[in-house]
């Protein structure tokens, strides 16, 4: 570049080193074998999720009382539940209600918790006081417990589901965010925003949310797992998703009465589970090193 | 003599920590003058970030007044005191930590030239970026790195561009090249030096390195425990320091010469915490000279003939 | 380098590097010095030139992503890179060679007492029952000048401040009269004021016991005063092996030169100090030649290309450059 030139130039150079910073995240993802084996998970997950109707063999809702509890074969590639349905389809089909529920409560109890991690942790004093007397009162209770109560009150259903989770959620996202935003306070660059005379508003727009960013983009990540079992455990327990809603949850509570007869309809749902879960975490983990601009520079 | 630029008076910094008040800054007296480098020494924990800190209102002091040019900085309204800081420039000690890692080097340049509106349209805010990096021994190239990109001494390079963006008068350095190579360490203070002669600057700067300080300050003020205990010309100082900790303080720097050698220690014990500071002198715990009075009254900041000032009975009295 | 009797350590030709993400990072390159019995020598250079992996391969207290290619360790006639860990742990450590770190704190154990630390490596190489080790860590203690020592014993480190752990440390290394004591950055956490403390019960136990020490800093200053010879480390090699005296009125290599002429004290003036453009190389693909000819203005053109030999120029002295060649050195 030349010592003189205009804004725009300068404005290029700093897209293009954006977008190479994406591109060094993605290398740094890269070089992790277990982020790039969750990344698979998930993405196979989300490519289930999304061509469910196309990729099943059957209609997810049809019963065939006939053909209860069929081991599996070619026809029924795992099997059929108590309803003849086949449970490769329920399973394909609840990953979708599955990614939804979850998505759903990341982005309603996230939202909420880095919020008011952000704000308890920047501004302090009372509201600080205020928040985290909150959060310590909503984590006393036991989480499911409560969440059943708010669904037994408002009723089943999706959004009750997420409402019932993300109460008592976002605590989690604001107290992780709030030390975080501790630590950025204590950075000098934060003192030295202040030199220059930035206002608070703009050190915390500026300074201490983009450095927040990648704690709350993995926190998310981390918490998707965290989720989607709590939201299985209340289709489990009954007041999760409306049966005949296919839900892992519901399936595993529905397969258990027939655990040695029948393994196939409780333990694949299980599986599916622990497939989504552990590809959340590892992509997780791999994306706390990877979005952590000081590690292995080159 | 010239006048003062920046007036500190009494100035206190007290914190509540579990174990009782921590005086970390407590009742000094400081003038700047225009256009000297102010060498402030001390060791670890004497204050000497909090003073400066306290100062620009980076946290707020809890007693004393700051007058820059007459006007009292503590009594400013956040207006004003954003019009102020405009005035006043700070370098951070670590340079790994005083940049916005998610900022490139322009953005850092550019907020200061924004907020205060120095320079307007895109193409003159960028070419001011550019000077200021100039100013540093950096060029444009540097503009679309992060901070991570550059090395220590860039770093601190483009923390004093940042500083010297406001178009401050006096410029505040917190021991600014203590994170630094020795091998880079002159690059910056020699950038110092002409930033200083060509923009007509005045700097504080902070250092326990005292050699250091003896080769780039025009007068130098010793703290000990949250008090000036000794201040004036360097040369004079050095030459004759009165304060029994400066002597003995001066007496500990090793020095770069075979010859010297650092035969007994010259001070004995620690620096006692600031929590109880104790009464009378704060030094006499571990003073050789100290006579009775000592440890009942407290020495305040005496005149000892031109610009040099001593905080101590027993040097004061010698002299008298 | 000729007097080898009197030698009580000596590296030749030491290289290693460290396997990481990034690359192989050539950490040591050719690494060659000596130290006399009972003598300081001193180790200098800036931050990442490997001084203080030179300090822990002496000790093979280097991580595992840590091989050494080539060289030998020679510590009274035996070579230490040869010895197996077990052997390393039994005969040398704590009790041939002794080391001491930066951070005080992190070398004490938080949960135990200072008596409790000191008797345990006191009953490790000279048992003398329960009394008997309490006496012998009193001793120590007053010995390195520790105010009130029976007192001190009760206390845990963090009730210590820096200086008084760092001498704790000291206690606990010479209790059991190591004959190498490797010192690296002891003084570099702490004010002046202590550091002066420090050195000087150093330099006295130096000089009552004779033990040899290799002080590790970045401070000329200190290496001036307790040091008397030095080695200058540049990029993870050994550029001027000289004596103290040597280093502030003749050194000869263009580094070290520059590196002692930056040091403000040496000289008073600011328009006097030296300044080295650039930024010390990184040791993933360091600079090909002479690793330093990147930053030096009397680089010539077999700078780049090949490696320069340490030549002595005086029985004391040993640059590796390749103006020596001028100046009459012999091989
Ligand atoms: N936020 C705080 N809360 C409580 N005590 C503090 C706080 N900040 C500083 N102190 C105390 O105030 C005293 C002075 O601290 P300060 O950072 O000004 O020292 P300093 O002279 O700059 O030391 P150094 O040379 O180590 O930078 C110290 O005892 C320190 O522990
Ligand atoms: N465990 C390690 N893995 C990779 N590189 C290392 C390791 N330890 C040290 N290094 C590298 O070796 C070089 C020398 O380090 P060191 O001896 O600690 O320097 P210093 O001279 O400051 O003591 C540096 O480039 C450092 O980054
Ligand atoms: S006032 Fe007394 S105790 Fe304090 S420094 Fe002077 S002589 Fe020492
Ligand atoms: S060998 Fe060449 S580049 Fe290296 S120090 Fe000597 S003259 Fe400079
Ligand atoms: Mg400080
Ligand atoms: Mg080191």
């Amino acid at each position: 570049m030349k010592t003189t030139g205009d804004k725009r130039e300068i404005d290029r150079e700093l897209r293009r080193q954006r977008t190479s910073q994406l591109y060094l995240i993605w290398l740094r993802l890269k070089r992790n074998k277990l982020a790039v084996i969750g990344l698979v998970f998930v993405l196979i997950m989300v490519f289930i999720a999304l061509f469910s109707p196309w990729i099943s063999p059957h209609n997810p809702y049809a019963t065939r009382p006939l053909r209860k509890r069929e081991a599996p074969s070619l026809e029924f590639p795992l099997g059929t539940d108590s309803l003849g349905r086949c449970v490769l389809s329920r399973l394909f089909s609840g990953s979708r209600i599955a990614l939804q529920i979850g998505i759903l409560i990341i982005l309603f109890e996230g939202s909420i918790g880095i919020f008011l991690g952000l704000i308890s942790g920047f501004f302090g004093g009372w509201v600080d006081e205020i928040v985290m007397r909150l959060v310590d009162i909503l984590r006393s209770f036991p989480v499911i417990v409560l969440a059943m109560a708010i669904a037994g009150i408002m009723g089943q259903g999706i959004y009750n589901v997420v409402i019932a989770l993300g109460i008592v959620g976002w605590t989690t996202y604001a107290r992780m965010i709030r030390s975080r935003i501790l630590s950025i306070k204590e950075e000098s660059y934060v003192e030295a925003a202040y030199c220059i005379g930035e206002p608070s508003y703009s050190v915390l727009l500026r300074y201490v949310l983009p450095n927040a960013l990648p704690t709350a983009i993995v926190m998310m990540a981390i918490m998707m797992p965290t989720a989607l079992i709590a939201s299985a455990t209340l289709s489990f327990l009954g007041v999760g998703v409306q049966p005949p809603t296919p839900s892992w949850g519901s399936m595993i509570s529905a397969g258990r009465d027939y655990l040695l007869e029948a393994p196939w309809i409780s333990s694949f749902a299980g599986l599916f589970i622990m497939f989504t879960v552990l590809g959340f975490n590892f992509l997780g983990d791999g994306l706390r090193d990877s979005l952590d601009p000081t590690t292995k520079q080159r | 003599m010239t006048d003062p630029l920046l007036e500190i008076v009494d100035l206190k910094k007290y914190f509540n920590s579990p174990k009782g008040k921590v005086k970390a800054v407590d009742g000094v007296d400081l003038n700047i003058l225009k256009g000297e480098t102010l060498g402030l020494v001390g060791e670890s924990g004497c204050g000497k970030s909090t003073l400066v800190r306290a100062t620009l209102r980076l946290i707020e002091p809890t007693d004393g007044k700051v007058f820059l040019r007459g006007e009292n900085v503590l009594a400013f309204s956040r207006k004003r005191l954003v019009e102020a800081r405009g005035q006043m420039g700070m370098v951070f000690q670590d340079p790994h930590s005083s940049l916005n890692p998610r900022m490139t080097v322009a953005e850092i340049l550019r907020r200061p030239l924004k907020i205060h509106n120095l320079v307007q349209g895109k193409g003159q805010i960028y070419n001011r970026t550019v000077e200021l990096l100039e100013t540093m021994g950096l060029s444009a190239e540097h503009m679309i790195r992060y901070p991570h990109e550059l090395s220590g001494g860039q770093k601190q390079r483009v923390g004093v561009a940042r500083a010297l963006a406001v178009e401050p008068r006096i410029l505040l350095l917190d021991e600014p090249t203590s994170a630094l190579d020795v091998s880079v360490q002159t690059k910056i203070l020699k950038l110092l030096r002409n930033t200083m002669e060509r923009l007509d600057l005045t700097y504080v700067f902070i250092s326990h390195d005292i050699n250091l300080i003896r080769t780039i300050s025009d007068r130098i003020a010793v703290m000990y425990l949250g008090k000036i205990v000794e201040i004036g010309e360097v040369d004079e100082v050095f030459a004759d320091p009165l304060h029994p900790y400066t002597q003995g303080l001066f007496k500990s720097v090793p020095r770069p010469d075979p010859e010297h050698n650092i035969r007994k220690p010259p001070l004995t014990g620690e620096v006692p915490s600031p929590i109880d500071p104790p009464a009378g002198c704060n030094f006499a715990p571990r003073c050789p000279q100290k006579i009775q009075q000592c440890e009942k009254e407290e020495p305040n900041l005496k005149s000892m003939g031109k610009d040099r000032e001593v905080a101590c009975w027993v040097a004061t009295e010698k002299n008298v | 380098m000729k007097t080898k009797t009197k030698d009580i350590l000596r590296i030749r030709d030491l290289a290693l590097s460290f396997d990481t993400e990034e690359g192989e990072v050539e950490a040591l390159d050719g690494v060659a010095f000596s130290i006399k019995n009972s003598s300081v020598s001193g180790l200098i250079g800036e931050t990442g030139c490997g001084k203080s992996v030179t300090g822990l391969t002496i000790l093979g207290l280097l991580d595992e992503n840590a091989r050494i290619k080539r060289g030998e360790i020679i510590y009274k006639r035996e070579n230490l890179l040869t010895k197996k860990e077990e052997e390393l742990e039994r005969e040398i450590r704590g009790k041939e060679i002794a080391m001491i770190f930066q951070d005080p704190g992190s070398s004490l154990n938080p949960v135990f007492t200072v008596e409790n630390q000191i008797t345990e490596s006191i009953k490790m190489y000279r048992n003398a029952g329960a009394k008997g080790n309490k006496e012998i860590a009193i001793e120590q203690l007053e010995r390195v000048k520790l105010p009130d020592a029976a007192n001190l014993l009760k206390r845990y480190p963090h009730e210590l401040s820096g200086g008084m752990k760092q001498r704790v440390m000291i206690a606990m290394m010479l209790a059991c009269n190591p004959s190498l004591l490797i010192a690296d950055e002891p003084t570099t956490a702490l004010d002046v004021s202590i550091q002066a403390q420090f050195i000087n019960v150093l330099r006295e136990l130096q000089s009552d016991l004779g033990t040899s020490i290799l002080y590790i800093t970045h401070d000329l200053a200190v290496i001036s005063e307790i040091c008397n010879s030095v080695s200058v480390m540049y990029a993870g090699r050994i550029v001027e092996d000289l004596p103290v005296e040597t280093l502030f009125n003749d050194p000869i290599h263009p580094y070290t030169k520059k590196l002692v002429y930056s040091v403000p004290g040496v000289k008073t003036k600011l328009e006097d100090l030296e300044e080295i453009p650039g930024s010390v190389p990184r040791l993933i693909n360091p600079p090909a030649g002479c690793r330093f000819h990147p930053r030096c203005d009397k680089a010539k053109a077999i700078c780049s290309q090949e490696t320069p030999n340490p030549v002595s120029v005086e029985p004391d002295h040993c640059v590796a450059c390749h103006l020596i060649s001028d100046r009459g050195g012999k091989q």
